[in-house]
Parts: structure tokens; sequence; C-alpha cells
């Protein structure tokens, strides 16, 4: 670039002519974004994920998509707005543990320490280092590149650290070996006392490396005790960036960044406050991905929380031995979780041993956690029902006076929850799981729904009762997430089909031959929310039945679009279309539509799953079983005939609102009836009262009819809350609605900005430590010569008075009987009925 | 406490015992004064077991209290005692009166009976405001919120207009160095305006982003006016403002809009908006304290009742 190109009058970096100005090969492989960010050059491309290519690493030939789809940290595909998945050039890490990662626990041939495949890569440690060979345009070219940025090429040959070629192999581990003793020099202990779990300490003793060749630098960096959880030892720290990323990236707390240039370089928090005086909010991330000893626990605050953890199973009364981070790291399915992670879940893990007969979940319990099997057989029960907690009038003198009474219901009537006995499987049918199936239960961690089964242990055995945070670590490794995808899918399927809507006028022999029929056919999908499943006038391909989640069913009526339904878990959609193409007989019942083509539009309210059955096979199920026939197409004309009256109203469904308002997730809504409260705020003063002067609701909200919805846990079907919390302080347990929130809640405020609805709030309570007797006290300090407790920030939300006796206070204590708990769906009732 | 037909089971359970029982005493009470020729008083067997009654429940009442204090304790749902309450409030009066035979006696039991009358008067009135304010309520005042909030949401809805007027015309020229101060306002060249929002049967506030825009001729007018009307949005009727009826606020925000361009209109709009709103809130407050303030003199005469019934307790029984 001439210098006579640039005006006088233009800054010296011009970020906006810079995107037109600098070339693919001004950088190598790399160029700079708006922002001065190296970047790369190539951008992946939607048809790159469909092409392939082949490479050799250390001697082995393998096939790789030459993109993959983008994903977040828990494994998510990202897609872009019009849902397509953002492509991300394959790398040679990619490949390698593609390769030769097939089970947890397996070593990648490729060591590393600023990258992990939860994070975006950015290649600045250099100790993943590989000699790639490619064609260029100037002939066959060898060269050390960083893995874990590197695109694959056709025909390239890799070899890392542990190449059979001897020769390669031993130019890449000199290499590496430079990096790591440079780094180990200036970062690892003088004394050579590294904590467990220190990954820089772990990569010299894989490359044989006992101590550095180099000068330790004289500059110092020091250390930073403020915060009450994490230590900081800004000597240790190797600059990989894995905390930075881990806090922006992941947790979106945008706290750490960079301060100082050469050796004083160091990460910062916010404007380089001390950690313990930024807006850190403590969740531990930077910890836990930090592969060095520079961001450690602080041993009070992993004892305390230990202690909490064991009190917590004590008063549960739960058996099982706690299982420590030193002995779980020996297990391969927990080698790819970093230590620190299992040290600050120093009690996440339980080990169990049942004997036979034990019942090691019930279906309908909500739950949180997932069993790993290590020995023994279990045997999974399914009764293909599902529970629901309801408000229903009290028996006795209250009962007549208006009293209600929690009680357990499934369809078809009242039934205790998790009943063994509902299995509806035949003896030739059973479900037995044994280690080989790795995990059980982590459905209901993943999709925070009731268990979908009963399991009872066959003989005796023993599993790993992992939490649901442990379940999130396992879904950021590409292998164990594998694992988890398989069982999870096909363990939907399996306890679904014989109950899908569309067989109910099927006998119970033919619903099982059915359900046989498509056992290789259904597909499950996941749809995010508000992603539309399919238009008005698209062509008929699939069936659909919800799994999970909601569905809302709209039509175009000229420039507007009316509500028409909105469809739940257990229900079909999408048959109207496929009907209409099958012959003379069908065409006649819907002579009106489009033979083939959708007639309203479907899209996600939340996180949904289908069951998908392909036309073809469904048409094929009809072919087979024809007493399917009738039914479907007496259904599908009702449905037409609703629609076309609807057209005549304004709105048909008066539920715009309770729609965009998540209203139709609601378990357990605080409702007001405003013609009778005289706003005394009893049920507030009650709250506060029955919850050590913190009142978990606030009597104000969104108005429906005569109703104040007002702001206190709303008990979702789906809680988003759950999600991510980084010590699973946060869940729902036993067959109740209440989402319970622990004491060892570390206050990272993560289920607060999880909740839409603004329903859990941060307030501070006086911090507990463990003392010398093992036994939580309360830490002071003195301010203005006044001996004041610590306060810490913890969690609360409306806990459903579970801690008391299960009867919500606020209802309990409002004098006038205004204030009711419902579903969302009997609040909407009630205002259509108005 | 609401009467209404939908809580007919809830009262019934509680009224119709209480009926009976006092229907019952009362009975007794004229047979034997009828038997007598005259009206019996408290000495005789059934007059006192009329006073005996209307004391138990008079102490009973005042039962309402500890449970308050002990609210966080399972004590009988609230609703229940206050159905007890209300029946057997009005059940004592009728009983006290045939306890004193239709005298009203010497100072202790006139006093005593002139302060339970008050006393289940202004229950009466307490239980009146109660059916019928929060139905009017309801109906009137749709932007109502949190009694003891109104300050804090009125400070907002001034963040609000101040936020929107920037968008509208750009800063405030007035007070420009405090507006440089706000780093929300220059760097990212927008403001976040919140608007009261219906749809449907919904009502609530939205937030917006919407970007700054400098120099309209109508800037210095439309500020002017903020400044007028913006002691009342935080004060409320405290303060003289053009915008406080109603009638005159019309006026008063029609003359602005002739005087402001056509763009700023749906400003003008929002501004009339938070005007009405703070009307509103004005009047929760009154309405709120008819519907409160009863409840301190109802509970002023109930204790002063309990003690008098103590000391008439007492004398009776030493003069017996």
């Amino acid at each position: 670039m001439s210098s006579d190109a640039v005006p006088n009058d233009r800054p010296m970096f011009d970020l906006g002519a810079l995107a037109e100005e600098v070339l693919p090969d001004d950088e190598g492989l790399f160029a700079r974004d708006v922002d001065g960010q190296l970047i790369r050059v190539e951008k992946a491309t939607a048809r790159e994920l469909d092409e392939s290519l082949s490479l050799t690493i250390n001697g082995e030939t393998l096939t790789v998509r030459k993109a993959v789809p983008t994903r977040d940290s828990q494994g998510n595909v990202i897609n872009d707005p019009d849902g397509a998945p953002v492509p991300r050039l394959t790398t040679i890490f990619d490949a390698a543990s593609r390769a030769f990662v097939k089970r947890p626990g397996d070593p990648n041939p490729i060591p590393t320490l600023c990258h992990k495949e939860h994070l975006p890569p950015i290649g600045v440690c250099r100790v993943c280092l590989v000699e790639a060979t490619e064609e260029t345009p100037r002939g066959r070219r060898s060269r050390l590149v960083p893995s874990c940025v590197q695109r694959v090429s056709e025909g390239m040959i890799v070899h890392t650290i542990d190449s059979p070629d001897r020769q390669a192999a031993a130019r890449v581990r000199a290499a590496t070996s430079i990096v790591v003793e440079l780094l180990m020099a200036d970062h690892l202990p003088a004394d050579g006392e590294v904590a467990p779990g220190n990954e820089l300490s772990a990569v010299a003793h894989r490359l044989g490396i006992d101590q550095s060749r180099f000068w330790a630098s004289n500059a110092h960096r020091g250390c930073d005790d403020s915060s009450k959880m994490i230590s900081v030892d800004h000597e240790q720290c190797i600059l990989c960036g894995r905390c930075q990323r881990g806090c922006n990236w992941v947790k979106h707390n945008e706290v750490i960044g960079r301060s100082g240039k050469g050796y004083q370089t160091r990460i910062a928090f916010d404007l380089d406050d001390p950690m313990g005086h930024s807006s850190c909010v403590s969740c531990g991330e930077c910890a836990v991905s930090c592969p060095t000893g520079a961001l450690e626990f602080k041993p009070t605050f992993i004892e305390t929380q230990i202690a909490r953890l064991r009190d917590e199973l004590r008063k549960d009364g739960q058996d099982g031995d706690i299982v420590t981070a030193d002995e779980l790291i020996g297990y391969p399915l927990f080698s790819g979780i970093p230590y620190k992670f299992l040290q600050f879940n120093g009690a996440a893990v339980v080990r169990r041993r049942l004997e036979a007969g034990d019942v090691l979940c019930r279906e309908g319990d909500y739950g949180s956690t997932a069993f790993v099997i290590m020995d023994g057989e279990f045997e999974v029960f399914l009764s293909g029902t599902r529970g629901a907690v309801r408000n229903r009038p009290a028996g006795g003198f209250f009962g007549w006076l208006g009293g209600l009474k929690t009680v357990a219901e499934k369809v078809g009537g009242k039934a205790k929850l998790a009943d063994v006995g509902a299995a509806a499987l035949g003896e030739n049918e059973r479900i037995i799981r044994n280690q080989d199936d790795v995990i059980l239960g982590e459905m209901t961690c993943m999709n925070r729904y009731p268990r979908s089964a009963t399991v009872v242990a066959t003989r005796p055995g023993e599993v790993l009762e992992i939490k649901r945070n442990v379940l999130y670590m396992l879904q950021r490794n590409s292998v164990s997430r594998q694992i988890l995808d398989r069982v999870y899918r096909e363990r939907s399927l399996r306890g679904q089909l014989s109950g899908l809507p569309i067989f109910r006028s099927l006998s119970d022999e033919d619903k099982l031959k059915a359900a046989s029929f498509l056992r290789d056919k259904a597909d499950l999908v996941s749809v995010d929310p508000g992603q539309t499943i399919f238009r008005q006038g698209d062509l008929a391909d699939h069936y659909y039945v919800i799994r999970l989640g909601f569905v809302k069913i709209s039509q175009e009526d000229g420039l507007a679009q009316r509500v028409l339904n909105y469809l739940g878990p257990g229900n079909g959609f999408g048959e109207i279309g496929l009907l209409s193409t099958l012959g003379d007989r069908w065409s006649e019942e819907f002579e009106d539509l489009r033979a083939g083509t959708r007639t309203a539009t479907c899209a996600a309210l939340d996180h949904v799953e289908l069951i998908r059955i392909d036309g073809d096979d469904f048409r094929e199920l009809l072919e087979r079983f024809p007493e399917l026939r009738d039914p479907l197409i007496r259904e599908a004309k009702e449905i037409l005939r609703r629609d076309a009256a609807d057209r005549h109203r304004l709105q048909s469904l008066k539920s715009d609102d309770f729609l965009d308002q998540g209203l139709y997730l609601a378990q357990s809504l605080l409702v007001l009836d405003l013609e009778r409260c005289t706003r005394c705020d009893e049920c507030t003063k009650a709250c506060a009262d029955t919850h050590q002067g913190v009142t978990r609701l606030v009597r104000e909200g969104l108005r429906f009819d005569k109703y104040l919805v007002a702001s206190s846990c709303r008990s979702c079907l789906d809680p988003y809350c759950l999600v991510g919390c980084p010590v699973d302080a946060i869940h729902r347990n036993g067959d109740s609605l209440e989402i319970e929130i622990e004491d060892y809640c570390i206050g990272c405020g993560l289920c607060s900005d999880n909740c839409p609805y603004g329903n859990i709030n941060m307030h501070g309570f006086p911090k507990q430590e463990v003392d010398a007797k093992g036994k939580l006290r309360t830490v002071y300090q003195e301010i203005d010569g006044r001996k004041l407790p610590v306060v810490q920030q913890r969690a609360t939300t409306c806990d459903l008075c579970k801690s008391i006796d299960g009867k919500p206070s606020c209802v309990y204590a409002c004098p006038h009987d205004a204030a009711f708990r419902m579903t969302g769906e009997e609040l909407l009732r009630r205002t259509q009925t108005q | 406490m609401i009467v209404s037909r939908g809580q007919l089971k809830l009262h019934l359970g509680f009224a119709i015992p209480v009926a009976v029982l006092t229907a019952v005493c009362m009975t007794l009470y004229f047979r034997q004064s009828l038997a007598a020729g005259t009206w019996v008083g408290g000495g005789s067997w059934s007059g006192l077991l009329c006073g005996v009654i209307a004391g138990a429940i008079i102490l009973s009442e005042m039962l309402l209290w500890p449970r308050k204090a002990l609210r966080r304790f399972r004590l009988i749902p609230t609703k229940y005692w206050m159905a007890a309450h209300l029946w057997m409030g009005l059940a004592s009066l009728p009983l006290a009166i045939v306890h004193c035979g239709f005298h009203l006696g010497g100072w202790l039991p006139a006093t005593l009976l002139i302060l339970l009358v008050l006393t289940v008067l202004s229950g009466v009135y307490g239980l009146a405001v109660q059916n019928v304010l929060p139905r009017w309520m309801l109906r009137h005042l749709p932007r109502e919120t949190i009694y003891n909030q109104i300050q804090f949401v009125s400070d907002q809805a001034v963040r609000d207009a101040r936020q929107l007027l920037t968008r509208a015309c750009g800063r405030n020229v007035a007070s420009i160095e405090t507006a440089v101060a706000d780093p929300e306002l220059l760097p990212a060249g927008a403001v976040v305006v919140g608007a009261v929002r219906q749809a449907g049967k919904t009502r609530g506030k939205t937030l917006q982003t919407r970007h700054v825009a400098e120099g309209r001729f109508d800037r210095e007018t439309l500020w002017s006016a903020f400044d007028q009307i913006e002691p009342y949005l935080r004060e409320g009727d405290r303060v003289e403002s053009p915008v406080r009826q109603s009638y005159g606020a019309d006026r008063w925000f029609r003359r602005l809009r002739e005087a402001c361009h056509e763009e700023s209109q749906p400003v003008i709009d929002v501004l009339q908006d938070l005007c009405d709103q703070r009307r509103e809130f004005d009047l929760q407050r009154r309405v709120h304290r008819l519907l409160h303030t009863w409840l301190p003199v109802h509970i002023g005469l109930s204790v002063a009742v309990t003690i008098l019934l103590g000391i008439h307790v007492w004398t009776a029984l030493k003069f017996w």
C-alpha cells in the first residue's frame, strides 16, 4: 500500500478502508477484521459442509468434511438467522480428534494448552504444533503449524509428536518442547510443586521434560487474593486466554481482559481492578478453564462447598459415598472434565450401591441427576403416561369451604406417580441396561422434564450418580457428547412410538406392531424457540408428533396472521397435507385443499423435540393399518371445519399475549383476583416472614382480564433457569413442582439472567465458611470498628413453601380469598369464560 | 373481605352456625323476658349467657392480632379467620345489646356498648369499601402500581420522558452538560425509551432503542414544556401544575401540539399519557387511603373495647 493512497487527514489505522485494501496474502493465512483482530481470511461456505477431503495423520488416512457446523460450548449447532448451520473450517486438531479419540479417555496425539474443543481456537500457545505437508502452487511444502487453527486440505500429510515417522515426530517434539520449556521457565512454580490438574506440567511430563533449560524471567506480575473464592497467581499465568474466553464467550460475563505489555502482560478484571472488587460474579468458569495454577479455587471455598453438599445429602436422607476429584479423574468418562471443575463441585458425584429390586429412579419424578453404570444390570419400566401435579379441591370441611390440596395425576384419572406396576411392556420386550449402555437417567437432566421411566436393579450393582452440571461438562467433549446424544435419541423414540396419538384407534397388539414398523423410520428432531417447522403452502413431506415443548399453529389470512391453536407434548400435526394426497377417496374429502400442501404454519414456541415420520412411511402405515384412516379423516375434517369457522372471527384463540408471555409453560402461576384483592400486601408480608425477611414475590405483573399474574416463580414445564448452573444449586426434585435453590449457590446470577420472567432475584446473605471443626460458621469483618457479617449474594426464588409444608404462604395468608395458584391453561380458561 | 356469590360456601360455613347460635341465645332471652314481663338484665341467666358469648366473641376476634404476628405458622388459612371474624363480629353486637337488657346502664357499660357499636360500624364500613373499591380500582385505575412504589415509578416516568425528548428533538440545551455526563447517551447515539403499551387485555411497559436526533425547531418548546410538567410527574397533586386536572391538561397539551412539529406529536402523546398515569397514581393514593385508613380506627376501637370489657367483667364479678 503506497503512502500516497492515504490522505493526510485519515487516521493512521483506517479500519473502514481495511476490508477492501487488505488482500488475503498480506498477512499469510490471516487478516484483520474491522476491530483490528487477527482473523482467518478464508471463510467456510455452506457447500463445504457437504464436501469431503482425505488427509493422513500419523500414517492413518482419513476422510473428513471440509467444514463442520460451528457449535457453542455445549455442542449445540449455531444457526444463522435463516436456520442454516454456520460453517467453520475443519482444523487438523478436529481431524486428529476424530481419528484417534474414539472413546472417552483416549489420548489425542496432539497436546494442547490454549485450546479446548468447546472454545473458539486462537492459536496463541503453539503447543499443538504439528508438521503439515501439503501441495502448494510452489510445490510440496512442509511446515510446522498450530493444529488448532490450521485448516485441513486435500492430500495433507500430518505428523504429530506420536507419529510413526520417527524423524518427523522428533522434529515436532523438539519444536513443541522448546515452547513448553519456555513456558515452564516462567510459569511453573520454582519449587516444582504443582497443584493437581496443572496441564502445563502434564504436557511437560508427556514430552519427557523434567526441567526447563531456560532461566526464569526477572519480571514479577504478582498475585491477587482479593476474591473470596478464587486466588489469582499472575506468575503462573501463561496468557493462553482460556479464562478470557470462558468468561466472555461461554458465560458472556465480559469481565476478563488483558493489561500491560511485554513481560508485564497479564489478565485483568474490568479496568484492571482486583478480582474481588471487579464486576466478577464468581461463576468459577475462569478457574475451571485455567490450565495452570494461575486461577485456583481457595481451599476454604472448596471445603465449605463440600460441607454444604454433605449437609444437603444428609438432610435429604440420601445414602452413598462422595467420589472425590482425585478418584474421578481416573475414570475414562470423566477424564475430559477439568480437574478443577471436579474439585469445584466436590460432591457432585456420589457412588451408590444397589441390591436386586432397588429402585434407582422413578417415572414422573423430577430429577437433576444421571447415573453412570459401573456394575450390575437394570431393568427399565415404561408406563407411557406422563404425570402432572395439580391443585384440586381438598376433602372434608375445608374442601367444602373451597380449600385446595396438591395431588399427583396422570391422564385418565388419579394415580400415584412413579408406579412401578404401570409397566406396559411384554416379557419379551424387557429393556435391560448394563455397563455397555454407559449411562441411565440422563434424559431428565437434558430436557428438564420429569423422568420418563422407572429403573430397577435386577442384580447387585453400582452406579455413579452425577449432577446435571457434570453432564453439561461431559457435553463439552465431543466423544462424550456423541454417546449422550445417541442414547438420548434412542431412548426418546423407544418410549414414545407405541403411544403416538394416531394409534388411539388400534388395539394394544396392533399398537405394538405399528410402533415396531416405525422403529427405524421415525426420527427425533430438535427445534429452537421461534423456529418455523413448516409454512402454510409448503409441500407436505412429514408427519410430526410433539415429544417436548409447545408448537404454535397459525394461518395467514390476507396480511393478518391468526393463531389457531397451540399444541403441547403428545399431540400430532401435519397429517392433513399428507392425507390429501392419498388417492381419489381422500381427495374427495379434502376437495377444497391443494393436495399435498400445508394448510397452516407451525412454529416452535420454546425448545421443541419432535418425532418426525416421513410422508411415504406415514402413507405406508395407513396402508398396513387401514383402521387408522377413518379416525384420522374425521379428526382432520374437524380441524378444517374449526379453522373455517374461526376465519369469521378476528382471532380464534384469544391468547396472543398468553403465548407471548410464555404462560402456556406455567404450572403454578400466582394469580390475584383484583376484584377481591384489597392491596393489603399480606401475601408479600407472609412470603417475607416465611423466608427470612426476603420476599420471593412482587405484587406486580401482567393483567389478564381481572387477574394479575404476580411476579413469582411459575414452575415452568421447561424451566430455563436450570440451564447451566455451575454448581447445580438450582434444581427440581421428587414429584413436586418447586424450583429449589440450595444453600451452596455461589451467587453467579446465571439463573436470574436465564429466567425470562424476572422471577429469580439475587439477595445478600451472611457468608458462611467451615471452621477447624468442620462446622459452618458465619464469617465476620470489621467495618468502622463494628463487627459485621460478610455478605454473599445468593439467588432466591419461590419454592412454593416446600421448605415449610408445601402450602404457598401467599395463598395461605390472603384474607380475601384473592390469591390462587393455577396453571397457565386454567388462567386462559378462566379469562375466556369471563 | 368480599361477600359475593363466588364465596357463598366460605361465608355460609360461618354465617349459618353464627346465626343459629345468635338466634338460639336471643330466643332464650326473649322467652325469659316474656316470662318476667320486662327486659331482663345481664344478671339473668339468659342475659349472662348472651354476655358471656359476646365477650368470648370479642376476645376471639382479637386473636387476629397474634395470628398476624405469627403469619409464618400455619394457623388455619387466613380467609377462614376473616370469614369467622366478620360473622362473629356482627353477631356480637345484638348479643351485647340483649345482654344490657336494652339499657345503657352506668358510664362503664354505656361506654363499652357505644365503643362496641362504633367498632362494628367501622368494621362494616371496612367491609363495604373492600367490596366496592377494588372493583372500582380495577375498572378505573388500569395503571395502578404498588402503593409504596408510586414515587419510584414516577421517577422512572420522568427518566423515560427525558429520554423520549432527547430522541425526538435532541438534548436540552440548558442542561447539556448533564447529558454529556450520561455515558448511555452519547457514544451509542441512541436512547432506550419506555412507553405504556396495551395489547389485548395486557398492559405494560415496553422498552425500545431509538436513535438520537438533533436540532429541530421545536426543541426549546418541548423542553420548556417538559420543565413545566416535570414537578407534577414527580410529586403529583402536591404541586401546582397546568396538567394537574384532566380538562386543564387537555387544553395545555392541545396548545403544545399546535406549537410543535408534526413529528413531535407521538412524543407529546407519551408525555400526556405519563401525566394521565400520574393523575391515576394520585387517585390511587386517595383511594388507597379510603381503603385502608379505617383499619387503624377499627383496631383502636377494638383494643379499647377489649380493655373496657376486661374492666366490665372484673367490676361485674366484684359487685355480683
